[in-house]
């Protein structure tokens, strides 16, 4: 059993009461996604948009209880992840900060880049946005299509040009990462980061199932200038620069993502402990069941997160495997706590029905299960699983 | 009513609002807690450009069982009609050059989801089971099989994966009162 410690028992109790804080504003939130910038001030989205900024770039990094955070652990993250999904998930990934392209950043910038991004973010709560799937390819990053050409002289300033489809945050977005191509081939993928000021952005948000508060969009990028000081990695080799390097930074987002889907199960069957005072003793046997499978999950979903603090080689398959579980686990309960009510359970319980509806969005969310379970395969085939 | 083949073909030929104009037709039915979806305003969601409107009256006398298996019969349809597009959507897009719908994976789904239908299209044919809510269980796992493979666009509320979330909510309305579970 991976366990707590004080530190992260403090992070979790704070999160967990910065959540509750929040989560009687769930639905309007969804009526409305622009209600977040009233809520800026709120704890729990003061935190977030400061969490991910590397404490090195942060003059004022959040201590909680004399210990210090930045957001950037591994089981720091699904920790606060999974407190906040357990509230409100749309919420979550309403609010500022750099939780996506902060990763990246962290990873691929060089020290002017790392000023530049951080910057921006800690001046005032700024939302971002991390730009890779393209509207016919969401599972085939290789063969992304947006470019980046010389805008003039080489080393001068780029053009990028494209359209990247489910994109968070885009539309209020005033930074964000984007994945282009310079060249034909896997290797010619490379990332800039984006000032959405910049003449040729944009971004519209278009309707959702569920997780309303993203406002996920559509964003066209027309011939939108990037200094060549922009490109992520500019002093790594091209493969650790390109969309091989970048699979580093989407191992260590999984664990997070993962952690959502927890989240959002957790959150259904506490709801049905909150609401039903009258549960049969059938009833509770069947959500003991419920809860011991959530926790089993949870381990996995820990044992990515320690995998990233460790740099451990299987991070990316534990991930994976974890976010697979986790999806799937956040979609079986949330339609299973809806039986816990009668005929029309979906409209008398709407943070219930939400619930089930976010579960949704968790599935396709930084590759689907089909696309995680062939991760997992490889590292099957590759030996390279050594369970312990 | 139009017979239930009438209903599922319509279901799975035009969609969900024409299915449920058809099963609405002699008047709108309420479940046992007196929900129902109809075409009208205000529209709580939209589909396929069209209003869907949650009306309540308690008092209103519970869909007789003849309606409620159409409606098993409707949620079908639907389902097929999930089937198709999912199957045109993964026919046309590609991963390193192969259609989506000749992965391994993919076609071992998909023959998953149409088992589902055909198992349940069995079960309904002359006389159906006496409870009804397993089999709309089925119809919503075989849906969310589906959805999983139409990835990002299944989520998108004006995609495909919107009829299916209103397919689930007709079975959550008017599900089977159970005594032995509050409200």
């Amino acid at each position: 059993m991976i366990e707590l410690d004080e530190r992260l028992t403090v992070l979790q109790g704070h999160a967990r009461e910065w959540a509750r804080d929040l989560r009687p504003l769930a639905l309007d939130l969804e009526v409305d996604p622009e209600l977040v910038h009233d809520l800026l001030d709120r704890p729990g989205l003061a935190f977030l948009a400061r969490a991910a900024i590397p404490a090195a770039y942060n003059p004022a990094p959040i201590v909680l209880d004399g210990h210090l955070f930045d957001g950037m652990g591994g089981l720091e993250r699904v920790t606060f992840v999974e407190e906040f999904a357990a509230c409100d998930t749309g919420m979550l990934l309403a609010a500022p900060g750099s939780s996506l392209s902060g990763i990246f950043v962290a990873l691929l910038g060089d020290e002017e880049q790392k000023r530049w991004f951080y910057g921006r973010l800690l001046e005032r709560p700024t939302w971002s946005f991390f730009a890779l799937t393209e509207p016919d390819r969401g599972s085939d990053a290789p063969a992304l299509e947006s470019t980046l050409t010389p805008a003039g002289p080489e080393g001068g300033p780029l053009l990028l040009n494209g359209t990247k489809r489910f994109i968070g945050n885009a539309a209020r977005a005033a930074v964000g990462m984007v994945f282009a191509r310079v060249r034909p081939g896997p290797l010619g993928i490379i990332s800039v980061l984006v000032d959405t000021a910049t003449p040729g952005f944009r971004a519209e948000p278009f309707p959702t199932v569920g997780l309303k508060g993203n406002q996920v969009s559509e964003v066209v990028f027309t011939d939108l200038e990037v200094p060549a000081e922009r490109v992520l990695g500019r002093h790594l080799s091209a493969t650790r620069r390109g969309l091989a390097g970048a699979v580093q930074g989407f191992n260590r987002l999984r664990p997070g993502v993962a952690a959502l889907g927890v989240g959002i199960a957790r959150g259904a069957m506490d709801y049905v402990l909150e609401h039903r005072s009258d549960l049969t003793s059938w009833e509770r046997d069947e959500l003991d069941r419920v809860s011991r499978r959530i926790a089993g999950v949870r381990q996995l979903v820990r044992r990515a997160g320690v995998a990233m603090d460790e740099n451990d080689p299987m991070l990316g398959y534990l991930a994976s495997m974890a976010k697979a579980r986790a999806a799937r686990l956040a979609e079986e309960v949330t339609l299973a706590m809806l039986d816990y009510f009668g005929p029309g359970a979906r409209w008398e319980h709407p943070l219930l029905d939400k619930y089930a509806r976010d579960a949704r969005g968790v599935e396709f969310m930084e590759g689907t299960s089909n696309i995680q379970n062939l991760t997992v395969f490889q590292g099957l085939s590759q030996n390279r699983l050594s369970v312990h | 009513m139009s017979g239930y083949p009438g209903i599922r073909r319509t279901a799975r030929e035009e969609g969900l609002v024409a299915a449920l104009e058809l099963l609405h037709k002699d008047g709108v039915r309420h479940g046992p807690a007196g929900h129902a979806l109809v075409v009208g305003r205000p529209a709580h969601l939209e589909l396929q450009g069209v209003g869907l409107s949650v009306v309540r009256d308690p008092s209103a006398p519970p869909a007789p069982r003849e309606w409620t298996l159409g409606l098993l019969w409707l949620r079908l349809g639907v389902s097929e009609w999930l089937l198709d597009r999912t199957v045109a959507y993964l026919g046309a897009r590609t991963t390193g050059g192969t259609p989506l719908l000749l992965q391994q994976m993919v076609k071992g789904q998909l023959a998953e989801a149409v088992t589902e239908q055909v198992e349940l299209s069995t079960l309904l044919a002359g006389r159906a089971p006496d409870r009804l809510d397993d089999p709309h269980r089925q119809i919503t796992r075989a849906d969310r099989v589906l959805l999983r493979l139409l990835g990002g666009s299944g989520f998108r509320a004006d995609g495909p994966g919107q009829a299916a979330h209103a397919s689930e909510l007709l079975a959550d309305f008017y599900r089977e009162d159970r005594h032995d579970r509050a409200r």
